[in-house]
């Protein structure tokens, strides 16, 4: 008699309250329906997306991926739920495997940058860029290397310095994987200021996303990090960005107080390209999709303030172009790893 | 300070307009629910309420996030209770003594007094983040790679070694714990370890999927007799949820005891409550006079992981708004949020929006007292599920286990996985081995294979790293007590034992 | 049984982590050390109580017991087949038509063939119900039946 009524009252009040709450999450997305842009064959994004960033909450993939699907919700070029998941792991090679697993699906949407092309190259994973479907190319990024605010290293060049002495003496750490961005792009730029044996150089990546708060404990001596990924602890004084490696000075405010490292006279320079991708053998019609409603997005006021706010070069490129580029960064990639002695051969 | 308080009562002001006032409860009643389902913690509640608040604003937004955050800690530990089946790792040290209790016929007593020490501890730790958080911060920054590893190393041999039976078999459940934890790609090097050549074994096992293997199916297939014949003892008269003048009097004292301790756990990037639960309860029971009753419903075993447990989700919040860095998997997830609404979380959130920080810190506080009185009658509600006969329950425990899963990761290999830990766990029972190493090892196992890397990076080799510091020093120390100590004792009772039966 | 189980686990272990392939960057055997290091103190732990378990069979006879396991063992395997169908069936039928097939092969084994009204109802209110929470209230998706697209 009482599990009856238990029952009957467990029913009605889980049914109650899922009709109340689909009441409530269901309105933002409503009016937002009717001017989704229809397409003629197949009616596509229908259900809800999965938006994923191959690292941890606060990099620069995640905040691409993030800004992306706030800014398609705000301006109504989507209007289907684009939740983000993290998919830390191999840098990049756990989500990698995760795309390979959902071979075909229509509904994944995930970021990328040089490092798909490096785990490939340095050998952390079989897959490579090939095992994607590239949808567009969104913007370019430029690295920075961050001190703490009360390190003995006052200028990228006394850095150099050190180094040529012991290439062990300076503890550098990095959010990416070894043999992946972060750490290459200190190495190439450590290899142009006349550092030799740069393979011995100690780095320690830190994927959580912990590495700013390493440097600031005095853990590792410099981080090895994108430009927004330090922004919030650089301008507040935390976090001291000794060079970037734009080929100009970029951004406003204390970002663009950071001198180049073409200015301190070390001729290198380092582009952080970000682009998104699907699974692989994504079906035609979403293919077409995203490159159309992602063009629109990179031509939208919000788009351009979020790139100008987080220091980033609006780069759109599609199709062939956007395929053409990877193959030569695949080319250019395998250069500077042989030359840093991180090929697989 | 008086910076400090009038920016609290500022925070007040926007914590108390109606609006944020019913999205904190609204949060909280659904975080409290999601937190309840196997599988379903604090986590995954914020991530699929988050779409639910990007039309708040970013207030509202992250109040009702505060809300459920805190819910689902509060709900994580009632299906620990209930029905012995932990909600999320948080809530296993409630399994302890939390479930006998329930057994013992005090079901009513263990939601109490699980929702006072979660209150008290939530409440004492807002207050240490108001005057402390920056100090706090600081600390933490003092923890480097060498000294992550021996934090997680103690807590997990503090963990084996509390085994009451065999200390060696403690340790066994830690090893295999560890041994699971390792299968994946390798983070550093990108190499496949242990994954027999599948693909979705390569981004690792959830602990979560283990947990509700071992939890649901393991209590369903150790109790399947009983369960048919109807025989499984079960609570059926229920009374006042709430605890007795006596329970109180021995609570208090290990509820402010393990308060700081979770909250300085919690305010460590990465540790998170699990750790600070376990080590409250391993903490409260060397402390206590009589050990032999922890695992058989004793309600300190209840309350103390309860309050650190609560006290460690707010001090998660400290790297996430001092530094910009994610304590937690809640906090990544709230932090992308943050970032999302165009907010960049960090130091300079106190400055450039103090309404939305101090705003959000207050509606700590309502949000603490609001789930405190709401969770009262709820749990009054929710004792009756005891009511259902068990032959009905547990399979709709095995379906909620089943559907949890799924939710995780979307993928129907997790079955697989959990016949498999079923079983594991069904002979680890069978063997006496604790269950408790083993789901802490599977949690930290990562980090603490990384971190021990990154420290021998950092050091070139040198194992000296890992007494390289005043805090490393401490937590070595502490570690080899705790080993030791369980050991000692034995001995002494057995050299006791044995000089009495000579006589 | 339990100490000469986990010696064998540990040692077969070891020898797999050492098998493990090298890493490419830095030190090669960086991803080995690590499982080598759990191989190990598995084989420690197997060893101390192999000695353990050995001295107490010394010491008292062990009193063998024959526990009803029979009866549970059976239920046991009943429910990884039932699990195994269910994980089967789950993305090939949808989520709510594999449910109540797994609700009620669960519930007639537990709760009897006599009350199979009562198990058909809650294996349907069961699945109907965490669909709709689910899909509706918390918009994570779950398979649907083919044709019908529930």
């Amino acid at each position: 008699m009482s599990f009856k009524k238990t029952m009957t009252t467990l029913i009605a009040g889980t049914v109650v309250t899922a009709m109340l709450l689909t009441g409530c999450a269901g309105k933002p997305a409503a009016p937002a329906a009717g001017e989704a842009p229809a397409a003629p064959e197949v009616k596509y994004p229908e259900k809800a997306l999965e938006f994923i960033a191959p690292a941890g909450a606060g990099g620069g993939w995640d905040t691409t991926i993030r800004t992306v699907a706030k800014t398609l919700q705000d301006t109504k070029l989507v209007s289907v739920p684009m939740p983000v998941t993290n998919k830390p792991g191999g840098g990049g090679g756990v989500a990698l495997a995760y795309l390979e697993e959902k071979k075909g699906s229509d509904s994944i949407v995930t970021v990328y940058s040089p490092p798909l092309i490096l785990i490939n190259l340095n050998g952390s994973t079989p897959l490579g860029y090939k095992n994607t479907t590239p949808l567009a190319r969104l913007i370019a990024d430029y690295a920075c290397f961050v001190v703490s605010k009360d390190s003995k290293y006052k200028s990228i060049t006394e850095v150099m310095d050190a180094l040529k002495k012991d290439p062990k003496s300076v503890k550098v750490g990095g959010t990416s994987a070894a043999g992946s961005m972060d750490h290459l792009q200190f190495l190439k730029i450590a290899k142009a200021a006349g550092v030799e044996n740069v393979k011995e150089i100690a780095y320690i990546s830190f994927q959580d996303g912990s590495g700013p708060a390493q440097v600031m404990g005095g853990h590792v001596d410099l981080l090895s990090t994108g430009i927004a990924d330090a922004k919030g602890l650089m301008e507040s004084g935390d976090l001291v960005a000794l060079a970037t490696t734009a080929d100009k000075r970029i951004g406003e405010g204390k970002i663009a107080e950071i001198p180049t490292c073409k200015e301190l006279g070390i001729d290198a320079t380092f582009i952080n390209w970000r682009g998104l991708f699907g699974a692989p053998e994504m079906p035609e019609h979403a293919v077409k999709f995203w490159q159309e409603t992602l063009k629109k997005m990179s031509e939208t006021e919000e788009w351009k303030n979020a790139c100008k706010s987080n220091g980033w070069d609006n780069t759109f490129a599609s199709g062939d172009e956007f395929v053409k580029f990877l193959e030569q960064e695949n080319e250019n990639s395998k250069m500077l790893l042989s030359e840093i002695g991180m090929l697989k051969q | 300070m008086d910076v400090i308080l009038q920016n609290l009562m500022n925070g007040f002001q926007v914590a108390f307009e109606p609006i944020n006032l019913f999205w904190v409860t609204l949060g909280g009643i659904l975080g409290t629910i999601i937190g309840m389902l196997p599988g379903l913690g604090p986590a995954t509640g914020v991530a699929v309420l988050l779409p639910m608040t990007y039309a708040m604003g970013p207030t509202g937004a992250l109040i009702t996030m505060c809300g459920v955050y805190y819910g689902a800690m509060f709900g994580g530990s009632r299906s620990s209770i209930l029905i012995n089946t932990p909600g999320d790792g948080a809530a296993i040290a409630a399994t302890f003594d939390g479930y006998p209790m329930a057994m013992n016929g005090r079901a009513e007593a263990a939601l109490a007094i699980s929702a006072i020490a979660s209150f008290i501890g939530g409440m004492i730790a807002t207050v240490f983040m108001i005057f402390l958080a920056t100090p706090v911060a600081r600390f933490a920054l003092k923890f480097g790679p060498a000294e992550y590893f021996l934090l997680m190393l103690m807590a997990i041999a503090m963990t084996s070694s509390m085994n009451k039976g065999n200390v060696i078999k403690g340790f066994l459940s830690m090893f295999l714990g560890l041994m699971i934890a390792m299968v994946g790609l390798d983070p550093q090097s990108g190499v496949n370890r242990f994954t027999f050549g599948s693909l979705e074994l390569q981004s690792g096992i959830d602990f979560l999927t283990v947990i509700i293997a071992i939890y649901a199916l393991g209590e369903v297939f150790k109790c399947f007799k009983d369960i048919r014949e109807g025989t499984k003892k079960m609570q059926t008269k229920f009374g006042k949820i709430w605890i007795t003048r006596e329970d109180w009097r021995r609570t208090w004292k290990p509820i402010l005891r393990s308060t700081p301790l979770g909250f300085l756990i919690g305010a460590l990037p990465g540790a998170g409550g699990t750790m600070a639960a376990l080590m409250a309860y391993n903490n409260e029971k060397n402390l206590s006079k009589n050990p032999e009753d922890f695992g058989k419903g004793e309600i300190i075993g209840l309350a103390a992981p309860e309050a650190a447990n609560n006290a460690s989700s707010v001090g998660a919040l400290i790297p996430m708004l001092s530094l910009g860095i994610p304590g937690s998997g809640t906090t990544a997830v709230m932090m992308g949020a943050l970032l999302m609404l165009g907010l960049q979380p960090g130091p300079m959130l106190f400055q450039n929006h103090p309404d939305i920080a101090w705003g959000l810190i207050a509606s700590m506080v309502v949000g603490n007292v609001i789930l405190a009185i709401v969770n009262i009658p709820m749990a009054g509600a929710l004792v009756r599920v005891l009511a259902i006969p068990p032959k009905i329950l547990y399979p709709i425990i095995l379906g909620l286990a089943f559907i949890g899963t799924y939710a995780i990761s979307n993928s129907v290999i997790d079955f697989y996985i959990m016949i498999v830990f079923g079983i594991v766990g069904f002979f680890m029972e069978k063997a006496k081995i604790p269950s408790a190493p083993f789901i802490l090892a599977i949690i930290v196992g990562n980090m603490m294979e990384i971190s021990y890397r990154q420290a021998l990076v950092i050091s070139d080799g040198s194992m000296g790293i890992f007494v390289g510091s005043p805090i490393a020093i401490t937590l070595l120390a502490l570690t080899i007590g705790s080993v030791i100590m369980p050991i000692i004792k034995s001995m002494k009772k057995s050299r006791q034992g044995s000089s009495i039966s000579m006589k | 049984m339990t100490g000469l189980i986990s010696t064998a686990f540990g040692v077969i272990y070891s020898i797999m982590a050492y098998m493990l392939p090298d890493a490419t960057i830095g030190n090669p055997m960086e991803p080995k050390i690590f499982p080598l290091m759990l191989g190990s103190g598995t084989t420690i732990c197997g060893i101390l109580l192999t000695v353990i378990e050995g001295r107490k069979k010394q010491a008292v006879k062990e009193t063998k017991k024959a526990n009803g396991l029979s009866h549970d063992s059976k239920l046991i395997i009943y429910t990884c087949f039932v699990t195994l169908v269910y994980a089967l069936l789950f993305e090939r039928i949808g989520y709510v038509l594999s449910t109540i097939i797994f609700m009620n092969a669960m519930l007639f084994a537990l709760n009897g063939k006599e009350k199979w009204k009562t198990n058909l109802i809650v294996a349907a209110a069961f699945s109907i119900g965490v669909y709709v929470i689910f899909l509706k209230l918390l918009a994570i998706p779950l398979p649907m039946m083919p044709i019908l697209e529930i």
